[in-house]
């Protein structure tokens, strides 16, 4: 059931923009996570409203969060008397638009339903509920999800040949939706190789990729409208938040460090071992 | 074999190429792509290769198919590719490879070229590609099969195979259930809906008929205004459809 304010109910509900009551409240917040992927939708559900908190408390309603997902035929309903819901879902499962759909609803045929703050033109009647029917509604709250939002920052970046590079220096440019990291061939196919092994891996990500995130932050920092729409951009942001890290306040080094999740350790593990 | 997508710029040349490429979809192939390692990308997905095979060579009837003769090579497709997650069957780089590479036979054969070169390009642009959600459900060779499969793969009242055949016996069922994403989603209802086909599917199909299907769906539209159907315990949801299906059929009658 989508949030529509047209639409029109037999009997009141507590929604945002409606006057069916006076002053009552429903808000929903909604946290949407990542975790060995798995998204993770917690949802706190708050109202004002004394009679629908009693109708939860007597077990005749309920809160419900409805999670669903066009592309994947996925659709979930957690049916709660806790206002704290949370859901797990495997990111196997979800592509594009998840719509969230919080409610509270009635579990049980509640024969004289009279609110305590109804608008004044309901008069004095009451009303009979039938189980299922939606007591309350937030708006409907839409995050869009790409697995590739969940891919470690080092992977935006393209190798690409610049012929007129000298041999081991490199350039970057972030003009695009991957980052493209220019070397001479020669320098390309060193490092291509050095891929294949755990040992320069790690030297790679200490050294090429460490100062390339480095700069990409820099840009993010000192110019973000100038690279905001770029996909490279939503992938750092996103595991920026993921990671409860904050641009604005934290340095660099320290911010490039968390990205790609403490590298030095990867030198320590591999390449100093000995 | 493990399975395998095409990059992206090679799905958006091969879209844009199709009118030089009419004479590989009717008689040639495109093997050519699989033998540049630049043109696709290996998933560590495997494939049953031999089932997808076989898919090349089962007959397919003169004319149109019906929906029930669409049973088989769902369940082919789907058992062939097991491991793909809806995520990556949202993809269209994966249909257009399966398209253009070991399925390519089946997809000639089940959607033939037209003659006409005008008509042909618009054809292939349809059923060999998977661009919007539209094409990816319905129109391209294989990913239509997939996600029939998927969709009746999630009932746990009935075994695929048979929610297949009760999805798929006319194409009224599927169209009415898949135009309305809300009860294709939601699990309880799309069972509940598939029980009670089945029971009339064993007996006399009359609930297949395309005016009740339609009546019963708007209702469930009407009461999903409403009420939130999922919340209900499932004996009553069970009573709302059973109920629908017998006043749409008493006003048919």
């Amino acid at each position: 059931m989508k949030f529509d304010l047209q639409k029109s109910f037999p009997y009141p509900v507590l929604r945002p923009y409606s006057d069916d009551y006076q002053d009552s409240e429903f808000q929903v917040d909604v946290a949407v996570g990542t975790q060995d992927g798995e998204i993770r939708v917690r949802t706190t559900h708050v109202t004002s409203s004394e009679s629908i908190l009693q109708l939860i408390e007597e077990k005749a309603a309920k809160y419900v969060t409805v999670i669903s997902c066009r592309d994947t035929y996925l659709r979930i309903a957690e049916v709660s008397s806790s206002a704290v819901a949370e859901v797990s879902i495997s990111a196997k499962k979800l592509r594009g638009e998840v719509a969230i759909d919080c409610f509270v609803v009635a579990v049980t045929d509640i024969p004289g339903y009279r609110p305590e703050d109804l608008n004044s033109e309901y008069g004095d009647g009451s009303f009979k509920i039938e189980a299922g029917s939606v007591l309350a509604q937030e708006e409907t709250h839409v995050f869009y999800f790409d697995r590739e939002l969940l891919k470690p920052v080092s992977s935006v970046f393209d190798i690409v040949v610049q012929e007129q590079m000298e041999p081991g220096r490199w350039s970057i440019d972030f003009n695009a939706d991957r980052v493209r990291i220019g070397m001479s061939r020669e320098t390309k196919a060193t490092v291509d190789l050095a891929r294949s092994s755990k040992e320069h891996r790690a030297v790679l990500i200490n050294s090429l990729y460490f100062s390339a995130v480095m700069s990409c932050l820099e840009a993010m920092k000192s110019s973000p409208d100038d690279v905001r729409s770029y996909r490279w951009f939503e992938v750092f942001d996103h595991q920026i938040q993921d990671a409860g890290l904050d641009l604005e306040a934290q340095e660099t080094y320290f911010l490039a460090q968390e990205l790609l999740r403490k590298p030095m350790l990867l030198l320590m593990n591999y390449v100093f071992k000995d | 074999m493990k399975l395998r997508i095409y990059k992206g710029r090679v799905v958006e040349s091969l879209r844009s190429d199709i009118a030089e490429h009419l004479e590989l979809y009717r008689s040639g192939d495109f093997a050519y792509l699989d033998q540049d390692s630049s043109c696709y990308m290996e998933l560590g997905i495997e494939a049953d290769e031999e089932v997808l095979k076989n898919l090349n060579s089962l007959a397919i009837p003169e004319g149109r198919p019906s929906s029930a003769e669409e049973v088989a090579p769902s369940l082919m497709v789907f058992g062939a590719l097991t491991n793909v997650t809806p995520y990556l069957a949202r993809d269209e780089r994966l249909w257009t490879y399966l398209t253009h590479s070991v399925l390519l036979a089946y997809s000639r054969k089940r959607w033939p070229i037209p003659d006409d070169n005008e008509e042909a390009i618009k054809h292939i642009r349809t059923h060999f590609f998977a661009r919007s959600a539209r094409q990816i459900e319905r129109d391209n060779a294989v990913s239509r099969l997939w996600w029939m499969a998927y969709i009746c793969s999630r009932s746990q009242s009935l075994p695929i195979e048979r929610a297949l055949d009760v999805f798929l016996l006319q194409s009224d069922v599927r169209a009415s259930i898949i135009e309305r994403p809300t009860t294709a989603q939601s699990l309880r209802i799309f069972e509940s809906l598939l029980r009670h086909l089945d029971r009339s599917y064993e007996k006399d199909q009359k609930w297949f008929e395309r005016r009740i299907l339609r009546g019963v769906m708007e209702e469930l539209n009407r009461l999903g205004g409403v009420k939130l159907m999922e919340v209900m315990p499932d004996e009553e949801l069970d009573a709302i459809i059973s109920e629908a299906f017998k006043t749409c059929e008493k006003q048919v009658a």
